[in-house]
């Protein structure tokens, strides 16, 4: 086990040079930064000094070897915009999203996994049809037009919730979120339901075929003639049964989350990571976009890792096939 | 062995609930007494840094000029107005003196005083890594004296009249507060102390920034007991946060929006003039050009634009009236001038540039240029309003008098490192002034790496005439005078069509209606200063 975890982080470590390469190296095909982000009074000359400031004039693998240097001792440059250290900047925008991504995964889960239970209970029930039918519209509908609709039902018309930012910060065991406070509830609730649609449709279709799949098997059949309770069968046998997978695509769909909230927190005005690389992108701010990208390549990493260890505990058999 | 796992499963989630149970909790503390006027300000970007000498952005200046003040005010009129300086005059041509105001502290209480103005100029090059300092504004300056601690002396190397519009873009700090303030130390806030009608609270780099009233204010108190600017740069989001209640006003209405924003009985739309003039730059300099052929596709071994006709006959071939209808929306005006009438040195006797195709068509052809040729052309998308669609406009117009032309587009990131690289022939931009010539030195005047002059000149246009008239303008005491020779300057420009100006833009702001007035100014400043509470 420890083995597994110890190699695992140093395929880890050697993912995140790569891709702290090739962003470097793709962000200094695009374009030049100092043309962004000069002043349209300044000379020549303040044009130079800035290129050179910011260590833009040296050659590309110089740049790069300064990185590493830098790099291994856990400084990753500082933003050419903000002039903040690029990894404390990523990481401060870190709990907004987590924020946002956490809720969405929860209300993905609990309404995915409910309403593809039933759909699976009652397959041939219209109840049943018209969940999986509506599914389809979960993950076909684009997040920015369902973000924007839902702004423009619940905010602009009937004025129920705000449609941008985040709440009010309240702290709980020196942890700081929105989510201590009521404000940051009605806040983050938009948000999040946006970002779940597409999740939950995906988990409806999954548990739905998941548990049609259990429903059938001999041990289901078996638990029914023995008389346990529906309740049970459904809420203990089948749910254990359709976990693994789930647990891997929740996994997968979590990171998924993390990195790729940018169109909902652009919509919300979401102070999250998403919207700094957006930013960061559009002005070539290339401390931060390497800062971010290896940020959320470890984060992947590590909930891959945690997904592995969560499948071996739930599955025994995975465990005792190890042993024998 | 399943019940065991099955029992700590159970006490797990168990404890994991009891813990998050709502214990007593603490919430940051919002607003005081419940009757202060509290102000939430929408803007497209947040600024960068709290210190003020750190990057010469449009964010940045408006932004930080709540907490600090400057010696002049520069609003885009023709005059500069007085700040923490009430006159000024000139003593000799190359010396300027400053009569500064009295009984003005920062808000901590230290007073202001003729050498905290000496300390800000010094500081000013000496922000290490900076993405574009303030230098231009005090190069000009060679020394500065305080004769006591409300005058101050300001002596340039050569006559330079108009040294009380740079001095407008420098926020000053203290000595005492500020000696060896870092960057850092402004980011947070612990050295955000100015002389301006707020002070700061709390900042979050690229999304907000909150300030509270300054008590200590040399000049009327505000309205305002609170102010919160909030970026948000998408121009729908915002109008919806305005409509939603989420916002007081916001700034630029993206133009779909428009027609829907100024018909809604919430909110009122203002449209303001700007400094802003989106212009084509032709390269009429080299003898052969970029991404010009011939109708077979045969790339060009002649230059057609380095013929003035030819270039005033696209510049005639342009409808820019049905741009700012249907493009714009009506929010822009037409514009025959590298300046807008709000600016100092603006030429009113230069005439609009008349559509007219079919003259154009009888120009190209008194050129040789009458089978036309193929070209394309290439502007940004997302750095001015509706640029993409203005640049489709353009080439559509084109088109029409026989130059085939196809545009395209890229983001800014990438563009203008082009731009500059000179891989384009006819590319579109724009240039906010705030005066006529500055218009005229950063991109017609003959480009000098030594001296700094024409910086955005990127096709390396000369004309030696013009330059001379702009040298000269600069140097004359006499404000008519030089609002005569910029005007003179001007005129040459635009009739040797070293640039063709398209548009003007307007500002657009829309606020709650019956809640406040804003006063907007044609630079474009998002200041809780110009919004009056009814």
């Amino acid at each position: 086990m420890l083995r597994h975890i110890a190699s695992r982080l140093l395929q880890s470590i050697l993912l995140l040079m790569v891709i702290s390469l090739i962003v470097f190296c793709a962000v200094f095909a695009i374009g030049d930064p100092v043309e962004i982000l000069v002043s349209p009074q300044a000379t020549q000359v303040e044009i130079d000094q800035t290129r050179a400031a910011l260590g833009l004039d040296q050659p590309l693998w110089h740049q790069y070897g300064l990185f590493l240097v830098n790099a291994v001792q856990g400084d990753l440059g500082r933003s050419f915009i903000f002039r903040q250290p690029a990894l404390s900047l990523v990481f401060s925008r870190l709990p907004a999203t987590l924020e946002l991504a956490s809720c969405a995964l929860i209300l993905s889960v609990v309404v995915g996994v409910g309403l593809g239970l039933i759909a699976a209970l009652r397959s041939n029930h219209w109840l049943g049809r018209s969940i999986m039918t509506g599914s389809i519209f979960g993950f076909s509908l684009p997040t920015f037009w369902v973000g924007t609709l839902l702004v423009l039902i619940f905010g602009v018309s009937l004025g129920w919730l705000p449609s941008i930012g985040r709440g009010e910060i309240g702290t709980f065991l020196g942890l700081h979120s929105s989510l201590f406070t009521g404000d940051g509830w009605i806040h983050i609730i938009l948000p999040a339901t946006t970002l779940a649609l597409g999740n939950t449709a995906l988990l409806i279709r999954l548990t739905q075929s998941g548990a049609t799949d259990a429903l059938r098997s001999e041990y289901i059949r078996f638990a029914r003639a023995k008389g346990l309770s529906p309740a049970r069968i459904v809420g203990l046998h089948v749910l254990k049964a359709i976990l693994i997978p789930l647990t891997t695509v929740i996994g997968i769909e979590f990171g998924g989350l993390i990195a790729f909230s940018v169109v909902t927190e652009t919509i919300f005005a979401w102070p999250g990571m998403g919207k700094l690389i957006v930013d960061s992108i559009g002005v070539l701010d290339r401390p931060v976009i390497v800062a971010y990208l290896m940020t959320i390549a470890l984060i992947f990493v590590v909930i891959n890792l945690v997904v592995d260890l969560l499948c071996q505990v739930l599955d025994p058999r995975v465990m005792h096939g190890q042993d024998a | 062995m399943t019940t065991t796992r099955r029992k700590t499963l159970k006490l797990a989630l168990a404890s994991g609930i009891v813990s998050a149970l709502p214990l007593p909790i603490t919430t940051n503390a919002a607003l005081a007494a419940s009757d202060e006027r509290k102000l939430r300000m929408g803007i497209g970007l947040a600024p960068n840094s709290i210190d003020p000498h750190y990057h010469n952005t449009g964010q940045n200046n408006s932004a930080l000029r709540h907490i600090f003040d400057t010696l002049t005010n520069e609003l885009g009129l023709p005059d500069v107005t007085p700040c923490l300086a009430e006159s000024w005059k000139m003593l000799e041509p190359t010396v300027w003196q400053f009569n500064l105001r009295k009984g003005v502290v920062f808000s901590d209480g230290t007073p202001f005083t003729a050498d905290d103005v000496i300390f800000t100029f010094e500081r000013v090059p000496t922000i290490p890594k900076s993405p574009g300092l303030f230098t231009p504004f005090v190069k000009p300056i060679v020394k500065m004296e305080a004769k006591g601690e409300h005058t101050l002396l300001l002596h340039t190397a050569e006559p330079y009249p108009t040294l009380p519009r740079e001095v407008a873009w420098i926020q000053i700090l203290s000595r005492k507060i500020h000696t060896n303030a870092t960057t850092d130390d402004f980011n947070n806030l612990k050295v955000a102390i100015g002389t301006g009608p707020f002070k700061i609270t709390n900042y979050v780099p690229g999304d907000s920034v909150s300030f509270t009233r300054n008590e200590r204010y040399w000049g009327p108190a505000s309205p305002w007991s609170q102010v919160d600017l909030k970026a948000i740069a998408n121009d729908s989001t915002r109008l919806s946060a305005l409509l939603s209640n989420d916002l007081d006003m916001m700034f630029r209405v993206g133009t779909p929006d428009l027609p829907r924003a100024q018909t809604d009985p919430r909110i009122s739309v203002n449209l303001d003039p700007s400094v802003e003039v989106v212009y084509l730059f032709p390269d009429s300099t080299r003898d052969i050009s970029v991404n010009m052929t011939d109708n077979a596709g045969v790339p060009l071994t002649k230059n057609p634009l380095k013929d003035v006709r030819v270039r005033r006959a696209l510049s005639m071939s342009i409808d820019r009236q049905a741009i700012v209808d249907r493009i714009m929306q009506k929010a822009g005006r037409p514009a025959n001038q590298m300046a807008t009438p709000s600016m100092e040195g603006f030429n009113t006797a230069i005439p609009p540039i008349p559509y007219d195709p079919v003259a154009a068509k009888k120009l190209l052809a008194e050129a040789g240029w009458d089978k036309g040729w193929k070209m394309k052309i290439n502007g940004p998308v997302g750095f001015i309003a509706n640029d993409d669609k203005i640049l489709q406009a353009v080439g559509g117009y084109f088109s029409k008098i026989g130059v085939d032309t196809t545009v395209e587009s890229v983001s800014p990131a990438v563009y203008f490192g082009k731009a500059t690289a000179r891989e384009y022939g006819v590319f579109m931009t724009s240039y906010s002034g705030p005066v006529a010539i500055g218009d005229l030195k950063a991109l017609i005047v003959t480009k000098d790496p030594k001296t700094g002059d024409g910086p955005f000149n990127r096709h390396l246009y000369s004309n030696k005439a013009m330059d001379e008239l702009v040298y000269r303008a600069q140097a004359v005491t006499d404000p008519n005078e030089r609002i005569k020779l910029t005007g003179e300057a001007m005129k040459l420009a635009m009739d040797d069509v070293a640039l063709i100006p398209l548009i003007q833009t307007m500002g657009s702001v829309a606020v709650k209606k019956g809640m406040l007035k804003y006063n907007s100014v044609p630079i474009g400043w998002g200041w809780a200063m110009l919004a009056e509470p009814l």
